[in-house]
Order: C-alpha cells, then sequence, then structure tokens
C-alpha cells in the first residue's frame, strides 16, 4: 500500500472525527444545561455512533470500542432505560476526554493503542448493563471463502468506497481453473487480464499481477479476485473467457461489506499483512496505528462566496495580463512613448488593485470563528468551578469573529491561564460573595471583537479584582508608585500574591507568560483593568493577521534584511563625526539625546562597514524605554512581506524572527528587534 | 535492485537512495545566513519555499573550500521539509543490489558511523551508502538553545543526535 494513500486515508479520517468531536463536545455540554432533552440525546447517540463505525473502519480498535461504549449508553438514555444523572454524566465526560485523548494521539502518529480504556469501558458496561468487552466479536472466515473486507488493507478499503461513491458496484468472483498444473496461472492470469480492462481489480488472492516462481503454479487452482465496475453482472459475465473458468462464481457485494470488513479489525489485518510475499514489504504500513509521523490537519473549510470572489479576482487578473500582451504588441509597432507610458501606469494601476484583492481574500480563507477556541471553555469553568467548590457561570459573546488560523492555537494557553486565574483568584467563594452582597454565582466573560484592526478579546469576571494594597506589599514598591504601574507587577515573572500555591495557580508563572505570549509571539497587547471588590478585565489586543508584516527593507553587507515598521521609531542620515566611541559602546547623538549604536553588519558577522555614501542609514527603535540606533548600509523599501517560520537550524541565534521571498525571488531575513538590541549587552 | 544517486564529497564517492531526491542544481542564488553553524552553506528559495542547504564537506569535517562549476545541490524531499545538500559533483545513477552492500563500519575518519548504511564496490570505487534520514535528521541537532552570544554557532559540534524531525511548517 502506498505511504500517500495511507495518508490520505488518515488525514480524511482525522478531519472528520475533529468535526465530529466538536460536536459531541459542544452537545454534551447542552445536554448538561439541559439534561431533559431528548433530541440531544438522539444527535450524541447519531454522533458516537459514525465515531464508532468510521473509526473501526480504520482500524483503531480503542476508539472504536470506546465510542461502541458511549453510544451504548446513549441507546439506553434514548429509549428511557438509564436516567441521567451525576454519575453517568461524569463518566459519558470522561469517555469524551479519553476519546480527544486518542483522536490527538492519532493526529500524532502515535496511535489510539496507548490510552488505557478497561477501566471506563467496564464502567460504561456496568452502567448500560449492555455485556460484551469487545465490539461484536468478529466472524472468522470460513476457509477457502472470497477474501473478505477483513482482509483488506485501509488503502484497499478506500479504494473501494471511492469506487461506491463513482458509482460503481462491489463484485468477488471465485473460480477454479482447468486443466494441468503448469497451465493453471497463465489461465488464471488471462481472466484476471481480461477483468482488468472493464473492471477496478482492488485485490487478488493468490496475487495475480507478477508471474509465480514456477514450482508455485499449484496455489493457482483456485483464485478469488475483488474488485469494482459500473459494469452489471450480466455485462461482466461476457467479459470472462468462459472456458478457461471451472465453477466460477460470481456475487455482488454490499457496501455493508466494507464495514463488515474493518469490523473484524487487527485480527484480519494481521493475517493480510502475513499473507504473500509481495505484502511483506507493505506489512509495517498496514495497521495505520503503527507509528508514522504526525499526520496534521491540513485541509480547510472555505466559504464558498469566498473561493468566489477569489475566482473572480484571477479572472480580473487574466485580463490584467491580456492587456499587458496588447501592449507588448504595440510596443514593437512604435507607438509613441506617452503614450505606452500611460497605459503602463494604467494596468500596473489595476494590477496592484487585484494583487491586494488577493491578498485580503486568500487572508480571508485563513479565517476561523474563534468560537472553535470557545467551544472548550465551558467544560473548563465547569471543571474548575467544582474543583474549587464555587458557582460560576460562563458568558460566551462574539464567537462569530473570525481569527487567523494560526492564532487559534496560540491563544489557548493565554486564554486557559486568564480563566483560571479568574476562578482562582477572581471569583469568591459563595459565604464571601454572599457576604459582601454579590450574587452567590459568579460570572466570568468572554467575548470577542474585531474592532479597526485589530481582534479585541476579553476575559472580564465579577471577583475581588486586584487587591492593590496586597500587591504594593508583596512588590515592595515606594510609596509614590501609580495604581497603573502596581498593576504592570503582575506581568513580573515570577510574580504572585498568593500563600498557598494551589494547583490551579498561584506558582507565580502565569501573568508573565501570557503577557510575553500575546506581546511578542503574537505582537499583540495586555490591558488590565480593576475595580477593586468588583472584577477585573483582562483585554487583549490582536493584530488581525500575523502571516503579512509591514517592513522595511534594509540593505547592509550586501544582502537585504527586512525590519518590521512597527519597530521603528524613525530613521535617520548619520554622519560618521555624529558616532562617538564611549566606554559603554558607541552612542549617536541625536539632537539633544545619546543613543546606543549597533551595526547590523559587525552584529551578523557578514562583513566590514562599508560607508560607500560617506553616510550611514539608522534605523532607530525603541525597547523598554531605551532607543537604539541600528546602522545599515541603505534604505531600500518599504512593502508588505508574507512571512515564513525559519527552521531552527537556520535560526540559531534568534536573530530573525521569520524569512520571506522577494517578488524577484530574492531571499530577506526579518530582524526580530527585540532580540537585535539585546545582543551587544 | 535499488536506485541510488552516487556523488563525490571530497576524494570519497558517496551514494544516497534516488527516492527522495527531488532535484540536481547547479550552485547559483543561495544566499548565506548570518551566524548560522558552519554546516548551513545557505538557503534557496525553491518556488517560493526557503530551502537550508547543507556543505556536506563540512558535515563531514572536511575543509569547506569554495564551491565551483562541478558542485551541485542535491534536493532531498523527505514528506514536506526540503532541504538542499551541497556535494562536489554528481556522479552518475547506481543500480545496486541489496546484497551488494556490505554493513557496518565507517571507512573515513570524520565521517559519523551513523550517517553511514553501507559500502557498495562499484567499478574501482567504494561508495559509501548515506542514510539520507539520519544525515538529515542530524542537521537538528544541537536543538536545545544555547545562552545568547556569538560563540553559539561552536555549539554545532553537538555529539548526540537527536532523532526529532525538523517540522518545516514550525510555528513562528
Amino acid at each position: 500500500m502506498s505511504e500517500i494513500e495511507e495518508h490520505r486515508l488518515l488525514r480524511a479520517f482525522l478531519e472528520e472525527t475533529e468535526e465530529l468531536l466538536e460536536k459531541l463536545n459542544h452537545c454534551l455540554l447542552e445536554l448538561e444545561k439541559d439534561n431533559a432533552n431528548l433530541e440531544l440525546v438522539h444527535e450524541i447517540f447519531r454522533l458516537t455512533h459514525s465515531l464508532k463505525s468510521e473509526s473501526a473502519l480504520i482500524g483503531f480498535a480503542n476508539l472504536s470500542e470506546l465510542a461502541h461504549r458511549l453510544e451504548d449508553v446513549f441507546e439506553r438514555l434514548r429509549s428511557g432505560a438509564l436516567l441521567l444523572g451525576r454519575e453517568p454524566l461524569d463518566l459519558i465526560l470522561g469517555a469524551s476526554d479519553l476519546i480527544q485523548e486518542m483522536v490527538a494521539r492519532i493526529a500524532r502518529g502515535e496511535g489510539d493503542a496507548g490510552v488505557e480504556i478497561h477501566t471506563l469501558v467496564a464502567e460504561l458496561t456496568r452502567l448500560t448493563g449492555i455485556p460484551g468487552g469487545k465490539a461484536a466479536p468478529p466472524a472468522r472466515r470460513e476457509p477457502g471463502a472470497a477474501a473478505d473486507g477483513s482482509q483488506l488493507s485501509s488503502a484497499q478499503i478506500l479504494r473501494a468506497r471511492e469506487a461506491l461513491e463513482r458509482g460503481e458496484q462491489l463484485y468477488s468472483l471465485r473460480f477454479r481453473t482447468v486443466g494441468e498444473p503448469l497451465m493453471r496461472f497463465p489461465r488464471a492470469y488471462m481472466v484476471f487480464s481480461n477483468l482488468e480492462k472493464v473492471a477496478n481489480v482492488l485485490k487478488a488472492t493468490p496475487e495475480l499481477s507478477t508471474p509465480p516462481p514456477e514450482e508455485g503454479a499449484e496455489g493457482f487452482a483456485e483464485v478469488s479476485i475483488l474488485f469494482s465496475s459500473e459494469l452489471s453482472e450480466a455485462q461482466l459475465e461476457k467479459a470472462f473467457r468462459i472456458e478457461d473458468i471451472a465453477e466460477g462464481e460470481l456475487a455482488r457485494l454490499g457496501p455493508e461489506y466494507l464495514a463488515r470488513g474493518a469490523a473484524a479489525g487487527e485480527a484480519g489485518r494481521a493475517e493480510a499483512s502475513e499473507a504473500p510475499a509481495a505484502e511483506g514489504e507493505t506489512a509495517a504500513a498496514a495497521g495505520p496505528a503503527a507509528p508514522r509521523g504526525a499526520y496534521e490537519r491540513t485541509s480547510v473549510r472555505v466559504d464558498t462566496t469566498k473561493l468566489d470572489d477569489l475566482w473572480q479576482l484571477v479572472g480580473e487578473l487574466v485580463t490584467c495580463k491580456a492587456r499587458f500582451g496588447k501592449l507588448t504588441g504595440s510596443l514593437s509597432s512604435g507607438s509613441p512613448a506617452a503614450e505606452l507610458r500611460q497605459d503602463v501606469e494604467k494596468i500596473t494601476d489595476s494590477l496592484e488593485r487585484v494583487t491586494g484583492q488577493m491578498q485580503q481574500a486568500v487572508m480571508e480563507t485563513r479565517m476561523v470563528p474563534i468560537a472553535v477556541l470557545f467551544n472548550k471553555f465551558p467544560r473548563l469553568v465547569r471543571d474548575l468551578s467544582r474543583k474549587l467548590g464555587k458557582e460560576v457561570e460562563l458568558e460566551l459573546a462574539g464567537g462569530e469573529t473570525e481569527i487567523d488560523r494560526s492564532l487559534v492555537e496560540a491563544l489557548s494557553d493565554p486564554l486557559t491561564h486568564l480563566i483560571r486565574n479568574s476562578l482562582d483568584h477572581g471569583i469568591e467563594t459563595v459565604e464571601e460573595r454572599i457576604s459582601r452582597g454579590k450574587p452567590a454565582t459568579g460570572r466570568v466573560s468572554i467575548s470577542a471583537q474585531q474592532r479597526g484592526g485589530k481582534i479585541v478579546i476579553e476575559v472580564a469576571d465579577d471577583g475581588r479584582g486586584l487587591d492593590l494594597d496586597k500587591i504594593r506589599r508583596v512588590a515592595q514598591a515606594a510609596p509614590e508608585t501609580t495604581d497603573a504601574e502596581l498593576i504592570n507587577f503582575i506581568f513580573q515573572p515570577g510574580f504572585s500574591t498568593r500563600e498557598s500555591v494551589t494547583e490551579l495557580s498561584g506558582r507565580g508563572v502565569g501573568m508573565d507568560v501570557v503577557a510575553t505570549r500575546i506581546k511578542e509571539n503574537l505582537r499583540g497587547e495586555v490591558l488590565v483593568s480593576s475595580l477593586p471588590g468588583r472584577g477585573l478585565t483582562i483585554t487583549i489586543l490582536l493584530p488581525l493577521t500575523l502571516t503579512i508584516l509591514h517592513s522595511l527593507l534594509v540593505a547592509s553587507g550586501g544582502q537585504y534584511y527586512a525590519i518590521p515598521i512597527r519597530d521603528i521609531d524613525e530613521t535617520v542620515h548619520v554622519e560618521p563625526t555624529a558616532l562617538r566611541p564611549t566606554r559603554a559602546g558607541e552612542q549617536l547623538a541625536l539632537g539633544a539625546e545619546e543613543i546606543p549604536v549597533i551595526h547590523l553588519a559587525l552584529l551578523l558577522a557578514a562583513a566590514p562597514v562599508t560607508a560607500a555614501a560617506g553616510y550611514l542609514q539608522g534605523v532607530v527603535t525603541r525597547r523598554k524605554g531605551q532607543r537604539y540606533c541600528l546602522l545599515v548600509d541603505e534604505l531600500v523599501e518599504e512593502l508588505d512581506l508574507v512571512i515564513k517560520p525559519l527552521v531552527e537550524m537556520l535560526n540559531r541565534s534568534r536573530l530573525f524572527s521569520g524569512v520571506s521571498v522577494l517578488g524577484d525571488g530574492r531571499i530577506v531575513f526579518i530582524l526580530d528587534m527585540a532580540r537585535i538590541v539585546e545582543l551587544p549587552e | 535492485m535499488k536506485q541510488y544517486i552516487c556523488f563525490q564529497v571530497g576524494e570519497a564517492h558517496y551514494a544516497l537512495p534516488l527516492g527522495p531526491i527531488a532535484q540536481v542544481l547547479r550552485f547559483e542564488n543561495v544566499t548565506p545566513v548570518p551566524m548560522a553553524p558552519p554546516f548551513v552553506e545557505g538557503v534557496l528559495n525553491l518556488g517560493g519555499e526557503v530551502v537550508p542547504v547543507i556543505n556536506l564537506r563540512s558535515r563531514f569535517g572536511l575543509e569547506r573550500g569554495a564551491p565551483n562549476r562541478r558542485s551541485r545541490v542535491l534536493v532531498v524531499d523527505r514528506g514536506g521539509a526540503k532541504h538542499g545538500l551541497l556535494v562536489d559533483g554528481v556522479k552518475e545513477i547506481l543500480e545496486l543490489e541489496d546484497s551488494s552492500i556490505l554493513n557496518g563500519g565507517t571507512p573515513l575518519q570524520g565521517l559519523k558511523a551513523e550517517l553511514v548504511d553501507g559500502i557498495a564496490k562499484v567499478r574501482e570505487h567504494l561508495v559509501i551508502i548515506l542514510d539520507g534520514s539520519r544525515l538529515l535528521a542530524a542537521e537538528s541537532l544541537g536543538r536545545q538553545s544555547p545562552g545568547p552570544g556569538r560563540d553559539e554557532s561552536e555549539a554545532e559540534e553537538v555529539e548526540e543526535v537527536e532523532e526529532v524531525e525538523e517540522a518545516g511548517a514550525g510555528r513562528p
């Protein structure tokens, strides 16, 4: 089986499963709020059922087993034989967690075998009273029967499914060859090759595509072939050379044949991989559970209207191209120069507009609703509040706000941390709340919206807010420190006002990590607003997309580099006379100010400083309140760059935040200014 | 019968399985990478993809030497992350039986044994069959970030080989 097919199959499986799990999670949370909702029970039953069949089909036995048990539970709930109380719900959520973990493992290429499911399976079984440790034990195939689905590899199953989707039928053909043993292979091969003209052979037992070693012809007395074809049975009969066949038997197979085959699971699979020598090479690949690198989800669902927009833009691009073609024609026909120039300008204008819109449109296809991130928080809040013995209600708003898909993962940890903080530090216990005249149930709200060119995410609670006096004490701040400055202390590494370290928070790591991730990795901002006794609101501002960066292109030592515009205070001409060596390094007099100077070429050890023009260009940047001047040979131009990540091997010095390819194919490194100004120290 | 691409690095002849070799290029338009480890020759733009080029001479502990017109870059594509290997010239495509490859032992100084898959005798030459995945996995060696400073490139000679695959599309 080819590795590519294996990949395709797994990708498709993961994609379907992830969507399924998202729905499952959502339904489970709804169910918790409204446990009498029969419609939800039905829906979850359907979801667990598909999960069971999908995973069985591709051979993930553990996953399928657990999904099966869960399906049983919902079957019972559906029929009213079981009531949804605390205990069933906990078991169900536990099972759903385990399923998530297995899928995550499968996505990493580790398979589902490493997860212990037996305890939970036993408990679920006890709950339903439906016995049977294994999902319907596979019927062993009788000796001599046609190769059945259990012997199919996952790639063969995939091909069979595709054939069914094309509207073809599945058939199995069994026949005996007549005549002397030596002629058996040639005769069987004749049938096989005739069949190949009108059908897609999925599997032949024994293998017929390669001739056997001479003495092996014995084995071809009986042959079975599984194939798909768009022809009817009657048409197929004609395709066979009947005189070569004895006791031929053609049977049409229904689609359930595939599911049955897959349910036979591991046993059949192992058998199949041991079978003919031709499959020996792929034996390791036969079980998709074998680790084979991670299968990252790479495909995207895109709103078709976005694709339509893109298509239209492509049309305009083609028009631009045609206009250029025409222009080339008029160039050779010797039209007046002024006219030509006007034409060029016009076309360049429309080209600029079209490419700008295209950039926007492609960017939009990368966007996903932030709900995919928000959806995991109800569960988090539920579990945490139970653990802490607090009553907390979670409000989510703006889930439809679209964010760049690269942000989803990057935001997950920081937001989780903020919510934990709110529950652990912010929201008071029920007694405390009542004694303060607050509603017994605390409230945490998470909202997202797009405002201007930014995504604004707010995590707010109605808890006790920041205890500024305590921060003042712990931080040993000077008496004149303002409240705003005090708030900033919570972003200091290791800062915590908690006396005791809890499992949840208060270890002194946290807010600083949140702030660093958001500021440095996501190029965002974090704002804090605290109302003592009434609550805390943390606001995160993020740029719409991370992958396009407005930059200044500079030249140094014969190479181009890009500096993000947001890191630039100003650019200056630097006369050599304005540079002054001091004990702390070279300084540049800039008006009344003296700021440290960094020679980019020296820093990168690329080339000696060249001041060919008699002067250098300076890019002034600010870091932690201090200004620095980065000296380069030349300022080239301002432009938007599409940033690509840089492999670690190329960025040991961590001087670059990425790499980009210019229109002319030139590669430029994007300077990480924060790192650049730190280095000389 | 398996196909190999046979090439020269220094005086010795080496071979890699032909399968993962996506392209063979002349040594052109390689952009140097400031402050990269010595075995990194630079980066190459392959249709918008930025591909690191590894100098096999430095990799094998030979003197670096300036690339000349016989120099070639073998582009290895192992599903996802592409790498370029700078060699001193491509010789031929070999067809070798597994049985004609002798396993074990590294014949040359400076070449780590784990990079060698075996040795084959082709006409009068010995050809060293390299283990492509190890050769490139080794490129991610020294992944731990040593402290800041310019001496980082020296950290390259870390002995252990991590089997961590360099995810070409790592997150920023």
